[in-house]
């Protein structure tokens, strides 16, 4: 960025007001390039990061500036063998003037091709359009080239531009000569301050919209870099923008696709669903990290039922069985000897430890006495009874294990069962287990209950665990895609979070940038706009068209010249109600003041065909504004309208005038146009003079003719000096001109200001002159139309006294 | 000078480029075009319509479409061609010196007339 521009951003920004320190060093690095930039984002936020006041970058070079010093061309365009148009190098105007298809645009462009490589007019066009740049006339090489007195540099400096013998496309051409426009430093300056202006420019300058003006008329105030600045930050912030509507869009598709029963989804849709989004859930949820309680409960009670204990039903048969034989032999042995032998031994085991207890003999419960051997007997046969019994006890000790045995198998219902619909899987396994575990006590009926029971509770039980499978299998199934594609977007998601912050710096220091950007703007481009209405206000002459304002306004797609018109004091008028001649001169009126920057290197300003129906009074003006142009600068003006020549001349404004007539062969001549009285004269001496060369029928057939003339532009030359001059109109002038159709006839116009006092003019003549005057006219009249042999000097010496006198 | 002469000289002026003419050719050309194209009329009327040569110029020109009968066309293009070069055999600033193209159609135009005569 250049010195005076950083400056006057940075000391803006240390100003510090309606920024914060980060936009602040955003804005500090978008004007040192993108790099810097970079980096600047990299670590924004980091601490101690402050504005620095700038330390000036080296100031880039200036261009030498330079005159425009000769045009030349050879098999270009209209020009056939070498035509060139030499132009006094320094401030100053030069009017080249000839018809169309004479060959002057050829110059403009052929030096449009030295400085820029290629030809506007040809650009945008098709490719047949270009076909004619070749001459016809010219078999070889085509070659431009354009002399600029540098300053700096002692000699000229010539830039030339060649295509080869069969070169086809216009675009193809060498560089060559002294230097380039690379090299006199000139590229940037041939964008920005272009000394080439056509009238195609002009035309097209208010038609394409006063968007594509703005750009023209912008690219001169040296903002690029600030521009430059702001598209940084405008891309960077488009760019984080970009990826936070694709973050949001891409969510948007995702939403639906979390409407699912599985809790990771349904946790992931809460999480997302809401203006604040909870990343870290989701990241959760989309790695397994954790579930949200809920779906802890879900995921794992499918888990449980999965693994439920299958009741082993080969199990429930034997103990079923065990319990049905237990019983059965419990009942065997009741009634048996076993039993009773354990009742008798019990009896004995009694009796005999009530017999020791006493001493009283005999039985107690008989009266009988007791023999010697009771004891004794008693005592084996207890014995014997007990071991009887025993075998009893064994069967109820059985019975009671086989009871046992079978009840562990009831085991408690899960808690996971709980409820009438387990999981959505239905209570079929609940059910059966609750009527699993309501056991009868008696030791059949429990053998049958576990029978009648234990099948179907294996059945349910084996169902839910499938169901239960099936559905975590179904979900993982749904779920995982999901997750897949969760992930991905998170991804960009945490990106774009992380960037938010950024994001709103950018934004910040963007719009700062922009406001000083426009600050800027308006204070550059306001010189220009009082140049653009001064000169206006000259050109316009007596158009009642006023510009009151011109501005560029708005910014991005709004951007345009504001270009405030005012007709007979009424403002706000569109440009559509101006005449075409009228939008030209205000194109030209916007367009001349930047080719006459001080800050541009060109001195000199090129401009090809500026009067597009003008009227005269606009032509008047035009020749007003060059001439104060070219006190200054070089203004080299290509016309195809003699009246802006014509004009220079009457207002007594010094010009070059030069025309360009194209011969057969394609010869291209450029010769100074002189005032025309003396154009004519000299011509008709030069034909004099060579007569030998040329032969004596030439010049006295065509020299009387041209001897007319001279007297004929003297007459106009008076009349319309002396009529414009006291506020005749230019039509006006131009009718009275037409009317007098003869020669005579436009002297007494000339001599009397009154058509109708022929009577008088011969002896006028006469009187000013001597009775010569009156035959010279008579001489050129019928000389004219059939030659005059005789004393042809002495006719062209005359001829310059009589048209002199006319004209004082 | 015949008219044909003098529609030779016309085309050196035009179609053989010197230094010596340069800048002045084109109207050097006209003048003696016209002097041409006059002095082949003068010879259709002398022919056709003796005594017209006393009429105005403008008067022979309507009289020379009057006699040429079957050429008519030649006529008309005459008094065209005619018209124009008096327009560039007077100075006008406000008017360019007329072009090549349009000399050779002039030049054509008086070819015409005088092969008549």
């Amino acid at each position: 960025m250049n010195e005076a521009l950083y400056h006057a951003v940075i000391t803006r920004l240390l100003a510090g007001e309606g920024i914060t320190n980060a936009a602040a060093n955003l804005v500090e690095a978008a004007c040192q390039g993108d790099a810097v930039l970079e980096e600047a984002l990299s670590r924004l936020g980091a601490a101690g990061s402050t504005v620095t006041a700038p330390s000036p970058p080296p100031a880039s070079p200036v261009p030498p500036s330079a005159y425009l010093a000769r045009i030349e061309a050879s098999g270009f365009r209209g020009i056939g063998p070498t035509a060139a148009v030499d132009l006094p190098p320094g401030p100053g105007l030069t009017v080249i003037q000839g018809r169309n298809g004479s060959g002057k645009s050829s110059f403009a462009e052929g030096l449009e091709i030295v400085l820029t490589g290629t030809c506007r007019r040809w650009a945008d066009r098709p490719r047949d359009w270009q076909e004619g740049w070749r001459s016809l006339h010219v078999a070889g090489a085509v070659r431009t080239a354009a002399t600029f007195a540098v300053e700096g540099r002692t000699a000229p400096a010539t830039l030339t531009r060649t295509w080869a013998a069969g070169e086809t496309d216009v675009d193809r051409s060498t560089t060559g000569g002294d230097t380039s426009p690379e090299g006199l430093g000139w590229t940037d300056a041939l964008t920005t301050f272009r000394p080439l202006l056509s009238s195609r420019d002009l035309a097209a300058a208010l038609e394409r919209g006063t968007s594509k003006l703005y750009d023209e008329m912008k690219a001169i105030l040296g903002l690029a870099e600030v521009t430059a600045a702001s598209t940084r930050l405008a891309d960077r912030r488009k760019r984080l923008d970009r990826a936070r509507k694709d973050s949001r869009a891409a969510l948007k598709q995702l939403l639906p696709t979390l409407d699912l029963e599985d809790p990771r989804a349904l946790a992931c849709h809460t999480a997302l669903k809401g203006r604040n989004q909870d990343l870290d859930a989701v990241e959760e949820a989309v790695l397994g990290g954790g579930e949200d309680p809920d779906g802890r409960t879900l995921l794992a009670g499918l888990r449980t039922l999965a693994n439920l204990p299958l009741l082993d039903l080969d199990a429930v048969g034997q103990r079923a069985g065990a319990l049905r034989a237990a019983v059965a032999r419990q009942a065997a042995i009741a009634g048996t000897e076993a039993a009773r032998a354990a009742r008798l031994a019990k009896l004995l085991r009694e009796a005999l430890a009530v017999e020791a207890e006493t001493d009283a003999d005999g039985c107690p419960v008989c009266k009988q006495p007791l023999p010697e051997s009771w004891r004794e007997t008693a005592t084996r046969e207890a014995d014997e009874a007990m071991a009887a019994a025993a075998e009893s006890r064994a069967a109820e000790a059985d019975l009671a294990a086989a009871l046992r045995s079978a009840r562990s198998l009831i085991t408690r219902r899960p808690a996971v069962l709980a409820g009438t619909d387990v999981q959505g899987l239905g209570s079929d396994a609940a059910d059966a287990w609750a009527a699993w575990t309501d056991a009868p006590a008696e030791p059949l009926d429990l053998a049958d209950h576990l029978e009648d029971r234990g099948v179907p509770l294996a059945a349910a039980v084996r169902t839910l665990r499938d169901a239960a499978k099936a559905k975590i299998e179904a979900l993982q199934d749904l779920w995982k895609p999901i997750a897949t594609r969760l992930a991905a977007w998170l991804e960009g998601a945490r990106a774009v979070a992380a960037a938010e912050g950024r994001r709103g710096f950018l934004k910040e220091a963007e719009d700062w940038i922009k406001a000083v950007e426009g600050e800027l703007r308006d204070a550059r481009f306001a010189p220009l706009a009082t140049q653009a209405q001064a000169i206006w206000s000259t050109l316009r002459q007596s158009s009642s068209v006023d510009l009151t304002q011109v501005r560029l306004a708005g910014t991005a797609t709004r951007r345009k010249v504001e270009l405030d018109v005012c007709i007979d004091g009424t403002d706000g008028v569109a440009l559509g109600v101006m005449s075409q001649g009228e939008l030209n001169a205000l194109a030209l009126s916007l367009f001349l003041p930047r080719m006459l920057l001080d800050e541009s290197p060109f001195r000199f300003a090129v401009i090809d065909d500026p009067i597009q129906s003008m009227d005269p009074n606009k032509v008047d003006g035009l020749a007003q504004v060059l001439g104060e142009a070219a006190r200054t600068r070089q203004i080299v003006v290509l016309t195809h309208d003699p009246r802006l020549a014509e004009a220079l001349r009457r207002l007594d404004i010094d010009a070059t005038v030069l025309n360009v007539a194209r011969r057969g062969e394609s010869v291209v001549e450029v010769t100074p146009s002189l005032d025309p009285v003396r154009r004519h004269l000299q011509d008709a001496r030069r034909l004099v003079r060579e007569q030998d060369k040329l032969g004596d029928a030439l010049a006295s057939r065509v020299v009387p003719g041209l001897c007319r003339m001279a007297v004929e532009a003297a007459c106009q030359q008076a009349v319309r000096r002396r009529r414009l001059g006291r506020g005749e109109s230019h039509d006006a002038v131009a009718e009275a001109l037409a009317e007098a159709r003869t020669t005579y006839a436009m002297v007494t116009l000339a001599l009397f200001d009154d058509p109708a006092q022929q009577a008088d003019t011969y002896p006028r003549l006469a009187n000013q002159h001597g009775e010569w005057a009156p035959d010279l006219l008579r001489t050129l009249n019928k000389g004219t139309h059939h030659g005059w042999t005789r004393e042809l000097d002495r006719l062209v010496d005359r001829s310059r006294i009589v048209a002199d006198g006319l004209r004082k | 000078m015949t008219p044909d002469e003098l529609l030779a000289a016309a085309d050196g002026l035009l179609e053989r480029p010197d230094a010596a003419t340069e800048g002045l050719w084109a109207r050097a050309a006209a003048l003696l075009i016209r002097q041409a194209l006059e002095g082949a009329a003068r010879a259709v009327l002398a022919d056709r319509a003796p005594g017209a040569q006393a009429a105005s110029f403008a008067a022979q020109w309507t009289v020379l479409g009057e006699v040429l009968e079957e050429e008519a066309a030649v006529g008309r293009r005459a008094a065209w061609a005619w018209a124009a070069l008096t327009a560039a055999c007077h100075a006008d600033e406000l008017r360019l010196p007329p072009t090549a193209p349009e000399l050779r159609r002039w030049r054509d135009v008086a070819h015409d007339l005088a092969d008549l005569g």
